[in-house]
This record gives structure tokens, C-alpha cells and sequence, in this order.
């Protein structure tokens, strides 16, 4: 039987790499925040073409923001992978 | 690879932040004893041009967000700006970049941290910066002193992590590099392509992140002000 040879410690390191993966699944809701913060943006220098470099800073702070999340899940990956 | 959120004090990131500041120390303290010699009707050319422009520039952006108090904030902002800046693009100069440890940037985080409630404590007085915690409903207290403990950690984990990803990038992107020299009988043409990824990893999310950190921490400090002038 293939199961009962693996060893208990590659099982802990297969599962703790399976949770790395599955943690980043949190990096989708980054990518839709930072999409919408761009897509809006793009919208608000489209009405006001003057006003482009407030729009841009201010949308380069939301995008941080958004991405924070994203970063958690990142960390919490890079953990389980050291496992 | 192995992987700690804390790194050991003596680990290479620490000694970097260390060559970082007294380079920037060293250059400061040049820059001191030229400008210490001009006077005020003189027209700056070269460098000091460009140190009184940033000087200038960040003046101005410390009085927009705290009014009268611009003097107290305004070093600290090019401080912190000038030191991430340098760190955040070290990649570019083959020195580890000290943010990639925890270490630093949680300092940096309890720094605006304990920034933000002084300055609520000192403009507000104690007794009104407590009762901040209750507003606007007495029972949103846990859900406040929760929220202001998580502000430094983000702060801190969003630019650590940016660049620790960086990093991690350029160094596969290197290895994958190193691997294919191998085939290629010794040939390492990671030059050209490097440059793009460095431009991207080390210079723009770096200075994105320092713009970043700076805007949070003066919106942040400012909103403890703010408060006072409405009243």
C-alpha cells in the first residue's frame, strides 16, 4: 500500500503546503479591490482630465489598501510552507 | 528556503538598515556644513537646489494635513520618507533591502502608532481620547480597541510583505537564471532581462509603498488634530 509509506512528517509537510495554496485564494480579493480602485479611477480622470494627479495618488493609496489582504494571506502562506 | 517573520537581530537586514542610515547621516551632515555657509539672498544651484525643493515640497504637504502644527510633524514625515525610500530601493544597489524583516517595519508601524495617540492625548486631553474609544455607541468599545491595535500590524505587514514578495521574485527569477547557464554551458544571461523586473520590483512597488506608508501615517497622526479644530 502506497498510504501507510509515507511518514508522518512528509504527510504534516503536504497538508501545511496544501493550506499555503488554498491560503492563497485570498489573493482574488486583492485583485478584484485594486481592479475596481483602478477601473474607477480611470473613470474620475475621464471627467476631469485636470484633476489627474489627485486621482492618481489617492487611487495609489486605495490600491495599497485594497491590497493588504492579499499580503495577509501571502504571509500566512509563506508560514504554513515552513511547516 | 527558510522562512521567519522575525529574523535574527544580526541577520544581513538589520546591518543593512544600519549602512543605510549612516551613509544618509554622513551625506545629511555634508549637506549641514554647505548650507550652514549660505546666505539667505543667495541663489542655490546643483544639489542644494534640489534638498531645498524636497525640503520645500514636504513643508508644504505637513501644512495641508496639520495646519498650525506643521512644525512638529514635518522632519519626521522626511525622515521616515527618506530612509524608506533608500531601503525600499536598495534592491538596485545589490544590498538586502532592510524592509524585507519584520523587524523594521513593525518598528516603523509602533512608531506612527504611539505618534497618533500622543498627539490625541496631548491635543484632546486624557479623558477625551479615552472617551474616543467609546463613540459613536458605548458598545462598540471592544470593536474600536481592536481596530486601533490592528492599524500598526497592517501598516507594517503591507509594506513587509510588498517587498519580501519582491525579493522573492528577483531571487527565483535569478535562480532560474543560474539554472539555465547550466544548459547553456555557463552562460548567464540574466541581464537582460533583470533590468525590467528591478525597474518594477525594487523602484516602482518601492516607491509606491513609501508613498504609501507616508499618506497613511500623515492621514492617520492628522485625524487626532482635526478633531480639535472642529471643536
Amino acid at each position: 500500500m502506497l498510504l501507510l509509506a509515507i511518514s508522518s512528517e512528509a504527510f504534516i509537510t503536504g497538508m501545511a503546503m496544501l493550506g499555503a495554496g488554498v491560503a492563497m485564494i485570498g489573493g482574488v480579493g486583492a485583485g478584484i479591490g485594486q481592479g475596481y480602485a483602478a477601473g474607477r479611477a480611470a473613470e474620475a480622470v475621464g471627467r476631469q482630465p485636470e484633476a489627474q494627479g489627485r486621482i492618481m495618488s489617492t487611487m495609489l493609496v486605495g490600491a495599497a489598501v485594497a491590497e493588504t489582504t492579499g499580503l495577509y494571506s501571502l504571509v500566512i502562506a509563506f508560514i504554513l510552507m515552513t511547516k | 528556503m527558510k522562512f521567519k517573520l522575525f529574523e535574527n537581530p544580526w541577520l544581513p537586514s538589520i546591518i543593512s538598515s544600519v549602512i543605510i542610515v549612516s551613509i544618509l547621516c554622513l551625506v545629511i551632515f555634508i549637506l549641514y556644513l554647505k548650507i550652514r555657509k549660505l546666505k539667505p539672498t543667495d541663489s542655490n544651484k546643483g544639489i542644494l537646489l534640489v534638498v531645498e525643493l524636497i525640503v520645500d515640497s514636504i513643508n508644504k504637504f505637513a501644512k495641508s494635513y496639520f495646519g498650525k502644527y506643521w512644525k512638529y510633524y514635518a522632519p519626521y514625515i522626511l525622515t521616515l520618507g527618506l530612509f524608506l525610500f533608500f531601503s525600499n530601493t536598495s534592491g538596485i544597489w545589490g544590498i538586502r533591502p532592510p524592509t524585507v524583516s519584520l523587524n523594521v517595519t513593525l518598528t516603523l508601524g509602533l512608531i506612527t502608532f504611539l505618534m497618533i495617540h500622543v498627539t490625541g492625548i496631548v491635543n484632546r486631553g486624557f479623558f477625551k481620547w479615552l472617551k474616543g474609544f467609546a463613540e459613536p455607541l458605548p458598545f462598540m468599545l471592544p470593536l474600536n480597541i481592536i481596530g486601533e491595535l490592528a492599524f500598526p500590524i497592517s501598516l507594517s505587514l503591507r509594506l513587509f510583505g510588498n517587498i519580501f514578495s519582491g525579493l522573492i521574485i528577483m531571487t527565483l527569477i535569478y535562480g532560474g537564471f543560474e539554472g539555465l547557464a547550466g544548459v547553456l554551458g555557463g552562460l548567464n544571461v540574466s541581464f537582460l532581462v533583470t533590468p525590467v523586473f528591478h525597474a518594477i520590483f525594487d523602484i516602482f512597488f518601492g516607491i509606491i509603498q513609501v508613498l504609501v506608508f507616508v499618506l497613511l501615517t500623515t492621514i492617520f497622526v492628522s485625524g487626532q488634530i482635526g478633531d480639535l479644530e472642529q471643536q
